[in-house]
Formats: structure tokens, C-alpha cells, sequence
């Protein structure tokens, strides 16, 4: 388990983790990755420069990082864009074109229960990714969320997260969803934390992960 | 509102960040009478009251003219920019970038007019400095550039129809009809929608290819009877590409024989692609040519085909001057990778900016593929397209251009496989890459250098053998394979004519070079030899 204050912290401690106690294999792409199994990190305030890591990514100039805005139009936007193979939007707000996962469950859930154990949500939908030829499916399986001592704390399960390139959005897209919903709740922000069942980084980002630890 | 508002609009929505002069409006929507006032004028034997006569017609056409941009005006349509020399009126959009117009009584059609906004991108000096420019910029981002419709996916003509006005709405330069052999059954049938077809081309200002495999064709006597009435009515908006390798050149010889001697006395121009070498469809554009990743093309024919009706080639262009590039900046890699970064740095932004946006841009795209509108656009790339970047030029090192262009396609490629990785890993999957091409020269006439490159002209088959022919043509092979977005190789034919000479030269072609697509220009035909004559005389 790696804990810190901020996403910085955690992001840092999780790379040194992953690049020194990870074990490489060869993925279905060709591609060799180095990887930890079931790795839970957890950021105490997401509120503190939560988009330090995304800052750091966007000053090397071989890439470039999405904009923050559209990073976060991924959680939020009900409506699917027809160039994403798929969304976390549309699956929280309209799953399967019929359940609106937060406005009709989660808030009113949290509203008149305020210690449930029962705030999660899906983002697997079997009928549509549990397929042999699919590639191309979510990685953030569920979302739970705690509402303790008036802070809304959120757990998310990634089933496969590339912790270079793709936990630095996937915590600000939960971070975003966070923020949504303590303020529907009006309550405060509580911890984030992330599982994640394959924590990896690949060997062609390797010499990036070690000029980001230099500094 | 009358007709001849609707014409002055339809003008306007083609480039609607565009002025327009007062006599460029008139030539557009008077088009008939102002080229027989001005064959009157032009004329040296034409006599003086003729002239007058013509002269005043002219002052007419502009005063009728003057009188409909003015009600437009008024209308808050249209204002005027300025004043030129002369005092000609200079005439643009009354509306904002970002805005938009539509006006629905415009002859019970409805007319819709966008100045869409584009944020300032990294590339903009090089735009202002007329190094760079965008294709289209009113529609950069609300519409593509070009798609692919399957033939055989349409019953008839009529349904195809539908699909095509679709397209329209939603393409700034060329649709293909790919497989058109399956639609060449009927004469009069075929006729009447190519017709249609070149007249839609005009009214939106785009180009047509259809594309003929060779040996596919069935009823061969009907299609030379389709293409002799396309080249006798001169339907030059719409191309027709010949889509063959030598083996089908030489099973269906006599056949081609007959379409290369319609293609002559008509003096239009010959397109062929090589089905050996490349498989993806070819596409004629206004700017340049487009086709497709030959990878993912086996893999469509392979998984999709069948199942979609069209699919997108290209989404955004942008046009690099290379000749103008070098001039003002050193001549090295390192100046043309740091512009190329810029570029596809704001093809990232534009498509971005494209996504956030598609349900609202392309709904009647997506109404129509349905539950396919995602493999739609599965395939499209955008575009960088060159110009005088040294080909065939003199006193410019050709192992240089392939250096510069090849390291630089290879970084852009990392590029791409880089922000693939970047947005899926992010949880937003989705794809981004963009390909190298060539510019046409009819296109950049007023926007870039004046051309540096020489042309080819073959006169017959030992022109292929000579040493200057063949270090070309070797240089032209490794363009080819890094113009990854399509290249295209003119070949001037000049000299006598005979048509059985002109399939060897073709065969030969086919046969032994990594030529994908080449132009074979009867049209110069005639030039040249005037040249020569007079050359002579």
C-alpha cells in the first residue's frame, strides 16, 4: 500500500515501487511491461495540487498530454463522443442507455443514508465487454464511495493501469466525479484511493520514470 | 429573397472566412454572360462597337450585382470590408467566428452560414508568415475532408443519392465512390447521375472520383459507352480512377486500348493506381491526393467490409510550403521537424476541439452509419501536405529530401503511437495520425510559391531507360513509401501519339516501378507540342 498527502507523493512512490519490486513480462501487444499486482495507493487530500503529476507530464516535449477539460468531459458527459471506442461518462450517467448511476442512485442513496455500504457503481457491462475479440474495454471496473464524518471518500478498482501515462488522468477524472458529488451532498472531499489489479509501466518509459524520480 | 441572393450566398458558404470582390461575384453567378462579354473584350479582331457593347453589358451585370450585395447588406447578411482600386466593393460574411446564420427562405431552401472559431495554435506564425495554411479553415473542424462510399453496398443510383447529399453536408474537398464498376450497368442511368453528380460538385465547390477495378467490370461496351458521354460533356468535376496491376492491363488490353483512345481525343487526363503495390483506394482531392493506411485496409476488407456503406479518409489538412520554409529559416532537419511538431501539436488540438463537438458536427453522419457511425471514422488520418519540397528540382540534394522527410515521418509516427498510448491509458480511447502527402498545384497557385519543380514528360518507352528518368523516378519510389497520405507521379505525355505504345509505357509502369498512383496527362499533350512547334518555327 502506498499512502501520502498529495497525488505528487503517491504518483512518485508509486513509479520508484512499481520501476524497482515490479516484474517484467511481455504483454499481448509486444510491448515489455513491468508490473505489480493489486496495488492500493491512496492520496489523504486529492484537493492539494491534484494535477501536479499532469503538469510534470505536459513539460516533456515528446508528447502531449490532453487537456485537463476534456480529461474531465470524460467523467461527466452522459453523451458518448463517436471517436472514443467508449466512455466513463455515458456508463455512469446512462448506463446501457437506462440508469443514470449517480443522479438516481448515489446521491439520493448518500442524501438519505448517509453511512451506506451500498454507494458503488459499475462500469463493466458484460454485454458489451466481456467479449474474446474486444480489446478495447474500460479500465476503471467500479467506484465506491463512503460518506464518513461529512467527507465523501471514493474507492476506485482499475483493472489494468498504466501508472505512468494513465493514473495521473485517472485520478483527476475521479477527482472530478468526487468534487461533483460532495457538492451535491454539500459535504467535504475525503480521501481517494485507487486499486489497481495490474499496476505497470512499460520499458520505453522507463528512462522518463527515472528523469522524473531525479528531480 | 431571389436567386441570385441564394448564388451570392452559396459563394460565401463555400470559404466563408473569405472576401470576395464585387467582379469575382459577378464572374460566379454570371458566370455565362460575363465569359461572353469577356471573349468580346479579350478579342484583338473584335470591333469597337462590339467592345462598347460589351463593355457596357459589364457595367449592367456589376450595377444588378451591386444591387443584390446591397439588399444583403442591409439584411445584415453580408458587409463591406472594403474598398480596392478602382473603388470595387470587397464584400464578407456579416457574422462572427464562432457564429452562425441560417436562412430559410431562400427559395424554400434552407442556407446555413458558420464562421466556426478556431483557437490560435502553435502553427499560427507559420500561417501568418504564408508558410502554412489551413485547407478549409471555416470548416477546419466542423467538417472532413473527404470519404469513401461503397458502391456495392447501394441497390441503385437513388439510394446512393441520399447517401451522397449526406456527404456534402459534411466534406470540405472530395468523396469517393469506391467499386463504381457495380454501378455501370445502364447508360442513360449512369449518365444522369454523373451529371448530377458534377453539378452537386459545383454547387459545393468538391471534387467526385469514382473508382473503376478494371477487372471487375462486366459489360465492358457499356462503360466505354458511360465514359465517352462523361469526357463529351466535360463533367470535370467528377475523376474517374482505374484501379488495375499489369496482369489485369494485359487481360483486358484491348479494352483499355479503347478507354486511352477516348481519353485522348477528349485530351483529358488518365488516373491509374497500381493494385499490386497498394490495395487502399485511391482519392483525387482539390488539394491533393488521399488514401488510406494499406494495413487497416486489409484489415476493413478483412472484418468490416460489407457491413458499412462508407467510411472517412481524412479529417484535417494543413499545407506546409517548404520551398518558403527553407527560404526564410536555415535549410536543415532541424528547422523542418520543429515546424512539423507545431503542426501535428495543433492537428491534436483541432481534433480534440473535433471530438468535443462530433454529435453536434456530424449528427446526420452518425444518423446514417447507426450502429456502424463508430468504424466510420475507425480508419481517418489527418493530413500534412507539401509543396516545393524539392523533388525534381534543380540544384536541391534528393538524398537530403528523403533524409529531412523521412526522419520527420518517423518522429510524427512516434508521435501518434505516443498520444494513442497517452489517451488510452487515460480512459479515452480513441485514435490520432496523421499522414504525408503532396499538394496540387492548381490549388496553391495563389497562396504559395510560384512551382520549382520540373514536370516529367515522357515522349515514348526508352524516355523510362534514360539515367535522369531513373534516378527520378527511384527518388519518387521512396516518396511513395514516406508520403504514407498518398503521392501522386504526373507524366507528361508528349510527342507522337500512338495508343498501343501508350498501354506499354502504362504496362511497364505498372510492372516495374513502386508507383502507387500516377496521372498520365494527355491534356499537356497539346501544349507542349505547341511549345515544340513554335520552338521549331
Amino acid at each position: 500500500m502506498i499512502i501520502g498527502e498529495t497525488t505528487l507523493d503517491v504518483w512518485k512512490k508509486t513509479l520508484k515501487f512499481v520501476f524497482d519490486k515490479g516484474k517484467d513480462f511481455t504483454d499481448e501487444d509486444g510491448r515489455l511491461c513491468r508490473e505489480v499486482l493489486n496495488l492500493l495507493i491512496s492520496v489523504e487530500n486529492p484537493l492539494k495540487n491534484i494535477t501536479d503529476p499532469i503538469d510534470i507530464l505536459n513539460r516533456f516535449k515528446i508528447w502531449r498530454y490532453p487537456p485537463l477539460d476534456e480529461i474531465a468531459l470524460i467523467m461527466l458527459n452522459s453523451k458518448l463522443a463517436i471517436d472514443y471506442e467508449y466512455s466513463y461518462g455515458p456508463r455512469l450517467f446512462n448506463f446501457n442507455k437506462s440508469v443514470n448511476q449517480i443522479e438516481d442512485f448515489i446521491i439520493p442513496l448518500l442524501t438519505s443514508d448517509k453511512t451506506s455500504r451500498r454507494a458503488s457503481v459499475s462500469l463493466w457491462d458484460p454485454n458489451k465487454d466481456s467479449s474474446l475479440v474486444k480489446k478495447s474495454v474500460p479500465g476503471l471496473m467500479m467506484i465506491d464511495f463512503k460518506l464518513r464524518d461529512n467527507k465523501l471518500n471514493m474507492t476506485a478498482i482499475i483493472r489494468s493501469n498504466d501508472m505512468f501515462f494513465g493514473w495521473p488522468a485517472n485520478v483527476y477524472q475521479l477527482f472530478v466525479l468526487q468534487d461533483y458529488i460532495a457538492k451535491k451532498l454539500k459535504c467535504e472531499i475525503g480521501k481517494l484511493d485507487t486499486f489497481s489489479n495490474s499496476a505497470h509501466i512499460f520499458e520505453d518509459q522507463f528512462k522518463y520514470i527515472k528523469q522524473i524520480l531525479e528531480r | 429573397m431571389v436567386k441570385k441572393d441564394y448564388e451570392i450566398l452559396k459563394i460565401f458558404r463555400k470559404e466563408p472566412n473569405k472576401e470576395f470582390s464585387t467582379s469575382h461575384i459577378v464572374k460566379e453567378i454570371e458566370n455565362e454572360e460575363y465569359a461572353l462579354i469577356q471573349s468580346v473584350l479579350s478579342d484583338k479582331y473584335s470591333d469597337k462597337t462590339k467592345v462598347r457593347q460589351a463593355k457596357e453589358k459589364k457595367a449592367r451585370l456589376h450595377r444588378k450585382t451591386l444591387y443584390h450585395l446591397s439588399n444583403l447588406v442591409q439584411k445584415k447578411i453580408l458587409k463591406q470590408n472594403r474598398e480596392g482600386k478602382r473603388g470595387e466593393k470587397f464584400f464578407v460574411l456579416a457574422i462572427d467566428a464562432g457564429e452562425e446564420i441560417i436562412l430559410d427562405s431562400l427559395l424554400r431552401k434552407s442556407i446555413k452560414l458558420i464562421r466556426p472559431k478556431i483557437p490560435d495554435m502553435e502553427m499560427a506564425g507559420y500561417e501568418r508568415s504564408g508558410i502554412v495554411h489551413k485547407v478549409e479553415e471555416a470548416s477546419w473542424i466542423s467538417r472532413v475532408n473527404s470519404i469513401l462510399v461503397e458502391c456495392h453496398m447501394f441497390k441503385g443510383f437513388g439510394e446512393l443519392r441520399n447517401m451522397i447529399s449526406v456527404c456534402f453536408t459534411n466534406i470540405n474537398d472530395s468523396l469517393a465512390l469506391n467499386d463504381f464498376q457495380y454501378l455501370m450497368n445502364d447508360k442513360k442511368k449512369t449518365y444522369s447521375f454523373l451529371s448530377g453528380l458534377n453539378s452537386k460538385c459545383k454547387d459545393y465547390g468538391r471534387n467526385a472520383c469514382c473508382i473503376v477495378k478494371i477487372s471487375e467490370i462486366k459489360d465492358k461496351s457499356t462503360v466505354k459507352a458511360i465514359l465517352r458521354e462523361y469526357l463529351r460533356n466535360n463533367l470535370k468535376q467528377v475523376y474517374f480512377i482505374f484501379d488495375m496491376d499489369g496482369k489485369n492491363l494485359k487481360e483486358n488490353e484491348l479494352f483499355f486500348m479503347d478507354i486511352i483512345k477516348l481519353f485522348l481525343d477528349y485530351n483529358v487526363d488518365l488516373y491509374i493506381k497500381n493494385n499490386n503495390i497498394h490495395k487502399a483506394p485511391y482519392i483525387i482531392g482539390k488539394f491533393g491526393p488521399y488514401t488510406f493506411d494499406d494495413k487497416e485496409w486489409e484489415l476493413y476488407e478483412k472484418e468490416l467490409k460489407g457491413k458499412l456503406y462508407g467510411l472517412l479518409c481524412a479529417q484535417s489538412t494543413v499545407l506546409v510550403d517548404v520551398e518558403k520554409l527553407f527560404r526564410e529559416n536555415s535549410k536543415n532537419i532541424e528547422t523542418f521537424n520543429e515546424l512539423i511538431d507545431k503542426i501535428v501539436n495543433s492537428l491534436l488540438i483541432s481534433n480534440s476541439l473535433q471530438r468535443r463537438k462530433s454529435t453536434e458536427f456530424f449528427e446526420s453522419l452518425i444518423n446514417t452509419f447507426q450502429e456502424y457511425s463508430k468504424e466510420f471514422f475507425m480508419f481517418s488520418r489527418n493530413y500534412i501536405r507539401f509543396w516545393n519540397y524539392g523533388w525534381n528540382r534543380e540544384n536541391f540534394d534528393q538524398e537530403f529530401l528523403l533524409n529531412f522527410m523521412n526522419s520527420s515521418k518517423e518522429k510524427v509516427n512516434r508521435f501518434c503511437f505516443y498520444e494513442d498510448t497517452i489517451y488510452k491509458s487515460c480512459g479515452m480511447p480513441t485514435r490520432f495520425r496523421v499522414a504525408f502527402s503532396c499538394v496540387f498545384d492548381d490549388f496553391v497557385k495563389d497562396v504559395f510559391t510560384r512551382r520549382r519543380y520540373k514536370q516529367l514528360n515522357i515522349s515514348d518507352l526508352k524516355d523510362f531507360y534514360r539515367e535522369d528518368i531513373l534516378n527520378l523516378i527511384n527518388v519518387k519510389e521512396h516518396l511513395f513509401d514516406i508520403f504514407d497520405g498518398g503521392d501522386l507521379m504526373n507524366i507528361n505525355k508528349i510527342g507522337s501519339v500512338d495508343v498501343k505504345n501508350i498501354v506499354r509505357e502504362i504496362s511497364f509502369i505498372l510492372n516495374s516501378y513502386n508507383i502507387h498512383f500516377f496521372r498520365y496527362r494527355f491534356s499537356k499533350l497539346k501544349e507542349v507540342n505547341i511549345s515544340l512547334d513554335k520552338f521549331i518555327k
